[in-house]
């Protein structure tokens, strides 16, 4: 039917045709390109091959990566990553549809990264990303350190001996990631969610020592930007020397100029601490030795007071009192013996004077008879005998 | 002290800190005084044991893919 009413100009060819002859124009003019952009949607079938789309302001490429392609390269991609991928163009007929078979993903040239920084740094700014409020601060005395980067960095290194030296205290948990090349960032990423969904530290570290724009890279992707602000745990971001600037400086709790400045910001300084407890002690000792002397000193005040000083003095005239009674008591018991002595004396005198055998003294004589003082005529017995005494003697008749 | 029950530097030295702040004041009694006293000096001998006995210890918690 088309052969009679189309003239034999040309054939009309089939969508199958047009197909395969679009398919043979792409594919045999677009063999082992190079392209550069974004990626986006990045996602990962079943079978562990990966889909995104790579694109700028104005255009987007379909690309897939397949698994043995990716195992190769060890890729570990995520949104938003500036890079350049190289591969074949492939039109897959079911779907009409082109996209790239990539066999190689590389970080994007110089250029691009400094636009895409600058495009980034804006937005993440606009979103309130990088302001103060949202800043944690960070622990006066953490225990655990959490740092992501690569086990055999130079920043590593730098990190441990600054910690070693100043605060020898604290554990250090050390998440291997790469820090440099188009793994990083989703290598980074995971470090910084591993430490802040497990919270197993107190505070972490991020970051690599010094390079060119491409070797920090890393450190600019909006999926780190995003973890770290996310972060539940406070992060530092260390990237670079002094005058390099990265995204995730200006997200993070706080920037260090160098791994070693990150180390320094993270813990204190032990000789500080030293000071500081040896001065605690000090004054604890001050402060307790003052107590015990504020006391006496309140003692022997109380002591000297007047209510004290008048139990005092009564108790000083009680004993004065005591003393004079007891000298009067003694007093007046001397007297009362010494005028018992005299009456004594005066009655044995008086006694004395009394005496029966004062006549025989003066030369009388008593007479006895049967034991008995005879003393009238009629008592005496003439036919008995009897007896003269003499004072100084008697004699029986 | 248990080993649980251990306070932590950070702890200590902030116990150290209160007792000290605590002593300032005059009001407190000769008991409570000489109670803080063994207190505190019981934190800085331990502030100054763990300063002295420390070690940075260091661990990895993923696989090295280095490579």
């Amino acid at each position: 039917m088309s052969d009679n009413q189309i003239p034999f100009l040309f054939d009309i060819p089939s969508v199958s045709q047009l197909t395969d002859k679009i398919k043979n124009v792409l594919e045999q003019n677009f063999i082992d390109i190079l392209v550069e952009g974004e990626t986006s949607n990045v996602s990962q079938s079943r079978n562990g091959h990966y889909y995104f789309t790579l694109k700028d302001s104005n255009a987007s490429l379909p690309c897939v990566i397949w698994r043995s392609t990716a195992q190769r390269l060890d890729l570990n991609l995520t949104d938003g990553q500036q890079i350049v991928v190289g591969g074949d163009i492939q039109v897959y007929a079911p779907h009409g549809r082109y996209q790239m078979i990539v066999s190689l993903v590389q970080q994007a040239g110089i250029g691009k990264l400094q636009q895409a920084f600058e495009k980034l740094k804006a937005k993440l700014k606009a979103e309130g990303l990088f302001e103060d409020h949202h800043k944690k601060s960070l622990p006066k005395f953490p225990q655990t350190i959490g740092v992501v980067t690569s086990a055999t960095g130079a920043a590593f290194q730098d990190i441990r001996s600054t910690l070693e030296n100043r605060w020898p205290l604290a554990n250090v948990k050390l998440y291997h990631a790469s820090v440099q090349g188009v793994n990083a960032a989703p290598e980074i990423v995971k470090g910084i969610e591993y430490f802040s969904s497990t919270k197993n530290v107190d505070v972490m570290i991020i970051g690599r020592g010094g390079g060119s724009l491409e070797d920090l890279w890393p450190f600019n992707e909006e999926a780190v930007a995003r973890a770290v602000f996310k972060s539940e745990v406070p992060v530092i971001s260390a990237v670079g020397h002094e005058v390099d600037f990265s995204i995730s400086d200006f997200v993070a709790d706080a920037r260090a100029a160098t791994p070693t400045q990150a180390a320094v910001l993270a813990v204190p300084d032990i000789n500080e601490i030293r000071f500081l407890v040896e001065d605690k002690a000090k004054k604890l000792e001050m402060h307790t030795v003052g107590a015990i002397q504020l006391y006496k000193d309140r003692v022997s005040n109380l002591a000297r007071s007047h209510a004290l000083q008048v139990v005092k003095q009564k108790m000083e005239s009680a004993r004065v009192t005591i003393q004079s009674l007891r000298e009067n008591l003694a007093h007046k018991t001397d007297i009362r013996l010494r005028t018992q002595r005299q009456m004594l004396t005066d009655l044995t005198h008086a006694l004395d004077k009394q005496n029966p055998n004062e006549p025989l003294e003066k030369g009388f004589v008593r007479v006895w008879q049967n034991e008995k003082w005879i003393r009238r005529s009629d008592a005496f017995s003439e036919d008995g005998s009897f007896e003269l005494q003499w004072s100084d003697g008697s004699k029986k008749i | 002290m248990a080993d649980q029950e251990r306070p932590s530097f950070e702890e200590a030295l902030k116990k150290l800190e209160s007792i000290v702040e605590e002593l300032e004041n005059e009001e407190i009694t000769l008991e409570d005084s000489v109670k803080l006293y063994e207190e505190g000096v019981k934190m800085s001998r331990f502030c100054t044991e763990i300063l002295e006995q420390a070690e940075l210890r260091i661990e990895q918690v993923n696989e090295a893919d280095t490579q």
